[in-house]
């Protein structure tokens, strides 16, 4: 087991070499001059040179480059462009609320869709599997920035049930300890201000949970069957087991390896995702901290956050791996 | 408007949810409306309510010469102040932290301002004729320790525009007198100081926080500052040390809400008092509505496209007239622009003090554009339209606008083609003299005529913002003396002359002005627009 985890260590340093090397020349080999991009429409040519200078863009790329890794290698992450701060720091207030609601929309998904799937696997050709499958159609087609809207239109505006968009109330105090909002609500010691950030959450969560909600179901469902018609389950079935106990016991577990791969590459998209389902509904996070970094060609945020994001989602594949190879010992030895 | 009992409820009956869901309501979304947060600031005596102001995204930065954003300038504006300051729905400009309006030098060369006394910034220090001075050195002197530290985080990019390029030094020369010393003539100085780069930040501030004064900002304006969380809010209280009038409000919100949709539901829903901006094609949802409105008004920008005369065939002014009789600038004022649009004559706005209402332009009339193009000799060839992709401030529309002139320019027989390019590529190609008929715009910075004529079509900004590469000898001429003359008519009069030489040489499609629309809801009171963007609060109240 020790081998198999250093192995798979090792692969991920080459990966993330690769991820920061095309990050870099991607950025700057893409149309459009970052420094006209900073100094705005109303810039002359010589405020124009004076900020590629600025940044360091009217050096050679190979001395940028060497220059970049040595920096990201001590940990710097620079100073963004556009707000001028600190990027570790603006990272790290922006990735918690993200993580915040990546991770509720995943529970949604999670609570929705596995009962879903393993439903429609136990209950062939009723309104049961037939719903389901139409609703995870429905839940891969549909973009994310629609149902967002939809939401909103629906729940916030007209039935009033819930705040039409930000992270909080407006004006509302919150600490930012951890800089996750339901936690520093939380801390307040003020169950309405932690109720109050908890419903601004429900329904983002639940747009972001649409897409990985209905891959889950239509993962579980598979898998469920292909499970189900396996001989060790007839084995069982024929040592008179009852059927709960067939499921529950036997055949879920083993269904539930493919669906714990999927859920850590969903955790992955879940990250994109955030991008709309965050503009869409005015929240901090990590999405619209890029998204405003793109719109401003600011070079070292767009860098930072795509390594940071990168390097996040390199540590789940490899957490899903190991988990997959305690699962499955058949993996560790393959 | 529902209050949060109601929502509360209202979700309870739908869900069905479990206890714990009755301790999950919001805790207000009423703007105005106490809170049960923790927030422990006490309310000045006589100011009361909360105003949300909602804006599409968070500024940049809230260092007033450091800033880039139009969010920025609005956001400063509750918390710093200039010298001078505009008057109420105007471009022109009255004393504020000054007592009265400079002292000119009869070489034009010095402007001394004499300070009120009493002033105090939000930590208590004192105006003096020292802090203003060390405000503005910090910006302009490049040798300042504090220049070179904001460089890393940035700099200053407009100051040098505005001030820096024409002010050689700023210094006290009494306790409440400073001295700004100017490098040649540039009587639009005055105005440009009424602008964020020219809001005074407390010295003590300064020494303090360096740099770091974009997250501490401290000035002397009505408002002090409360909190910024990026991307998220601002807030703003009322200062109960100000100099002038208190204000009525008891703070303000700044709110960034990306989707201008979701802009317009929480005005409807009352989630928020003022909505900027927004899409005209919404204004019928809340415009003159019970507890809704919308004040408009034309803005103090243009909206244009540009002959690019570095090119053989743009180096034909019956063609250029021509093609500016074609269009119709009405129809796509009301049409393209949902109302939103008020067709331009020339350069200047109506909103600009320098706005000529003797102009003519070129009024929509395809015959004499026919008429023109024979003159031109004009024998069928293809012309380029260059347009960026996404929607400005002063054409909301981006590409369409572009389909819309081809349309016209095809009922005159003239044949186009479209290319667009991505908006930051688009600037830089533009810039250099490769498109061909450049759609564009401005949204000025301050009422000066000089913001609009100036940039666009002095020679010696050609490849700067003057990106149809005009210049005559005559225009250039009378714009330098329009800068070097003090006296507003006379400056006027020299401007006007320019901007009718500048029309009728025709380098510009002469196309629109967008107009400044916010969505506002009722019990906002006393909330009056700026040409400039800029808005002052001091009289504002919420019922």
């Amino acid at each position: 087991m020790r081998g198999y985890i250093l192995r798979r260590i090792a692969y991920v340093l080459p990966v993330l070499l690769g991820v920061v090397t095309v990050v870099f020349l991607a950025l700057r080999l893409i149309p459009g001059d970052p420094a006209i991009a900073l100094a705005g429409e109303k810039a002359s040519a010589e405020q124009i040179e004076q900020m590629r200078e600025a940044l360091g863009l009217n050096r050679p790329l190979p001395v940028q480059y060497v220059e970049f890794i040595g920096r990201l290698a001590s940990g710097d992450l620079g100073r963004s462009i556009r707000t001028g701060g600190d990027i570790r720091q603006e990272l790290i207030e922006n990735f918690a609320p993200t993580i915040e609601l990546s991770i509720a929309a995943l529970l949604i998904a999670l609570a929705v869709g596995l009962p879903a799937g393993i439903l429609a696997a136990l209950r062939r050709r009723t309104p049961i599997e037939y719903g389901t499958m139409i609703g995870s159609l429905v839940g891969i087609s549909m973009p994310v920035f629609w149902i967002g809207l939809m939401l909103i239109y629906w729940l916030g505006a007209r039935a009033a049930w819930f705040p039409l968009s930000g992270t909080a109330s407006a004006g509302l105090d919150i600490p930012a300890r951890t800089h996750f909002y339901t936690i520093d609500g939380l801390l307040t010691g003020d169950f309405a201000v932690f109720g109050d950030v908890l419903w601004h959450l429900v329904l983002p969560a639940i747009t972001l949970s649409t897409i990985t909600m209905a891959i889950v179901s239509r993962m579980a469902r598979s898998s469920m069957l292909e499970v189900l018609g396996s001989d060790y389950l007839v084995t069982a079935r024929a040592k008179g087991l009852s059927a709960r106990t067939v499921v529950l016991r036997h055949a879920l577990k083993n269904a539930l390896i493919p669906v714990v791969t999927v859920i850590g590459l969903q955790l992955g998209a879940l990250l994109s995702g955030a991008v709309l389902t965050e503009t869409v509904f005015g929240r901090v996070g990590v999405g619209r901290y890029v998204l405003n970094a793109i719109t401003a060609r600011d070079y070292p945020v767009v860098q930072a956050t795509v390594i940071v994001v990168a390097l996040f989602v390199v540590v789940i594949s490899l957490v899903v791996d190991l988990v997959y190879a305690i699962l499955d010992p058949r993996i560790r030895y393959a | 408007m529902r209050n949060s009992t109601m929502s509360r409820r209202a979700l309870l009956r739908a869900a069905g949810a479990a206890t714990i869901v009755a301790a999950c309501a919001p805790v207000t979304t009423q703007p105005g409306a106490t809170q049960t947060g923790t927030t422990a600031t006490t309310k000045p005596a006589g100011a009361t309510g909360t105003l949300t102001f909602l804006w599409g995204g968070d500024t940049d930065k809230l260092d007033p010469p450091a800033m880039t954003t139009q969010e920025g300038f609005i956001a400063t504006t509750a918390l710093y102040e200039g010298l001078v300051r505009y008057k109420p729905n105007s471009t022109d400009v009255e004393p504020a932290l000054a007592e009265r309006m400079p002292d000119i030098s009869s070489d034009g060369l010095a402007y001394t301002f004499h300070l009120r006394s009493g002033i105090k910034f939000h930590d208590g220090s004192p105006l003096t004729a020292e802090a203003v001075a060390f405000s503005f050195d910090r910006s302009i002197n490049k040798d300042n320790p504090l220049f070179k530290e904001a460089q890393a985080a940035g700099g200053f990019p407009f100051i040098d525009d505005y001030i820096g390029n024409v002010v050689a030094k700023v210094e006290a020369v009494g306790a409440l007198d400073v001295r700004f010393t100017l490098r040649r003539k540039f009587s639009p100085l005055v105005p440009n100081l009424a602008i964020p780069p020219g809001f005074v930040i407390s010295m003590e501030a300064l020494k303090k926080y360096g740099s770091k004064i974009n997250e501490n900002p401290v000035g002397t304006g009505p408002f002090k500052f409360v909190e910024w969380k990026k991307d998220d809010h601002i807030t703003v209280e009322n200062f109960d040390g100000y100099w002038g009038d208190r204000a009525k409000l008891q703070r303000i919100i700044f709110q960034p809400v990306p989707e201008a949709s979701v802009r317009i539901l929480k005005i409807q829903r009352g989630e928020g008092d003022i909505a900027w901006p927004f899409d005209p094609k919404d204004a019928s949802s809340v415009k003159g509505k019970a507890d809704t409105d919308v004040l408009e008004q034309p803005g103090l920008n243009v909206n244009m496209a540009e002959f690019n005369l570095k090119k053989a065939q743009f180096q034909n002014k019956p063609l250029r007239q021509a093609l500016n009789y074609a269009i119709n600038k009405q129809e796509l004022a009301d049409k393209l622009y949902s109302g939103a649009g008020v067709p331009a004559v020339g350069v200047l706005p109506a909103t600009s003090w320098g706005f000529d209402s003797t102009l003519k332009g070129y009024t929509y009339d395809p015959e004499k554009a026919k008429a023109l193009l024979k003159d031109a000799k004009y024998g069928g060839e293809t012309i380029t339209l260059d347009s960026y992709t996404i929607p400005r401030g002063y054409n909301p529309q981006g590409a369409k606008l572009a389909e819309a002139i081809q349309q016209y320019f095809q009922a005159v027989g003239v044949k186009s083609e479209i290319k667009t390019t991505e908006w930051t590529e688009y600037r830089k190609i533009r810039r250099q003299g490769e498109l061909n008929v450049a759609f564009g715009g401005w949204q000025a910075d301050t009422g000066d005529p000089e913001n609009f004529l100036g940039v666009f079509f002095y020679s010696k900004n050609q490849g700067g913002v003057n990106t149809s590469f005009y210049g005559t000898p005559e225009v250039d001429k009378l714009l330098e003396q329009a800068n070097e003359e003090t006296d507003t008519p006379k400056r006027k009069a020299l401007f006007n002359q320019a901007e009718a030489k500048i029309v009728d040489d025709a380098p510009w499609l002469f196309i629109s002005h967008m107009k400044q629309q916010v969505a506002i809801r009722k019990r906002v009171k006393d909330f009056v627009l700026q040409p400039t963007y800029i808005y002052y609060f001091n009289k504002v109240s919420v019922s």
